[in-house]
């Protein structure tokens, strides 16, 4: 029996409510999001907080087999949380000032989920890892120009274009691909099977809800989507990661991005 | 824009943001973080050695609030003592 098959199954065993309170969860996770984009800081600050304890008292408390599902969840409303709390003028310093904890929060529930395989980049070297981040990147490259671009980070030099860029790679490509592929989805997919793609993408779009584009969302969403059926299928995170930043890299600092 | 970089954060950084709106974000944070903090220590007491095992975990909860409170709190301090 594959690998894959043997997870379908064992989600299979899982029981129904247990599956039905991460979907839950998941849906809830949305709509706070989506709080963040129409209805201000103060209530998704606040309905991000609520679900941060409910979450962390129902890992505490629940059954063994979603507790890691619901652990990983939580790393939604830290990242929430650090972005409103640490809101900076500069956006090359807000995202390294508001990611480093969230980047912290993944290398310590890595270790303390026992999800050590999200961490190891150096799968990057395997062929299947690296042929689709350089192809996704030379894609982006060529699609930028077609969308409709507002400048995110503008540097005024080539050190502020290279830490900008640096910056933008490792807090928003890499981080991002470690929370909802690595993390999220490595941690539903014991429960869920193959939905843990669909479920940990929609996380991943609520939180591009708030970009004010409607179409860079549903970009984002559909990436999201093929990064997440490109890490199920090769079981490493780490192609996915560096296509993510070499995306963000282009969209965000050399082009502009949405 | 990203998951982290979003229009409201945009808003909430900028110089014409609402001071009164950043203030009850950075509050917010604290209240939840001392809420787990109050929350853990009263369950490390009562629960078994699995749930208190889980409990140690919640640290990957923990030190990142704590590194934003530190971020919410230093700016303000600073800016009191100028």
């Amino acid at each position: 029996m594959s690998e894959s098959a043997v997870i379908n199954d064992l989600a299979l065993r899982v029981s129904r409510p247990a599956r039905a309170a991460v979907g839950a969860y998941v849906a809830a996770l949305v709509a706070a999001e989506a709080l963040a984009a129409f209805a201000g800081p103060v209530p998704a600050a606040a309905a991000e907080g609520a679900l941060l304890l409910i979450l962390l008292v129902h890992y505490v408390v629940g059954a063994g087999r979603e507790a890691r599902a619901l652990a990983a969840l939580a790393l939604v409303p830290v990242l929430r949380l650090s972005s409103l709390g640490l809101a900076t003028r500069d956006h090359v310093a807000f995202l390294v000032i508001s990611g480093a904890p969230v980047l912290l929060a993944v290398v310590l529930a890595a270790r303390a989920l026992e999800l050590p395989g999200v961490l190891a980049l150096r799968e990057l070297r395997l062929r299947s890892q690296w042929h689709v981040a350089v192809g996704v990147g030379i894609v982006a490259a060529l699609a930028a120009p077609a969308l409709d671009v507002v400048p995110a980070v503008d540097p005024h030099s080539r050190v502020g274009l290279a830490l900008a860029a640096l910056a933008v790679f490792v807090f928003v490509g890499l981080l991002e691909e470690l929370v909802f592929r690595g993390l999220i989805q490595g941690a539903l997919e014991p429960l869920v099977g193959a939905w843990s793609v669909a479920a940990a993408d929609a996380l991943f779009a609520a939180t591009y809800l708030d970009s004010g584009s409607a179409a860079y969302t549903i970009g984002m969403a559909a990436f999201g989507l093929a990064c997440g059926w490109w890490v199920r299928r090769t079981r490493s995170v780490a192609g996915a990661a560096v296509a993510h930043g070499l995306v963000a890299v282009v969209l965000l600092v050399s082009l502009g991005g949405s | 824009m990203s998951a982290l970089l979003t229009e409201t954060t945009r808003a909430l950084g900028a110089a014409s943001g609402s001071a009164a709106t950043r203030t009850a974000v950075g509050a917010l944070v604290i209240a939840v973080l001392l809420l787990m903090l109050v929350a853990q220590e009263m369950a490390r007491a009562e629960l078994s050695e699995e749930r208190t095992r889980r409990i140690s975990h919640l640290r990957f909860v923990t030190v990142p609030l704590t590194l934003v409170f530190v971020g919410v709190v230093v700016p303000r301090i600073v800016d009191l003592l100028r």
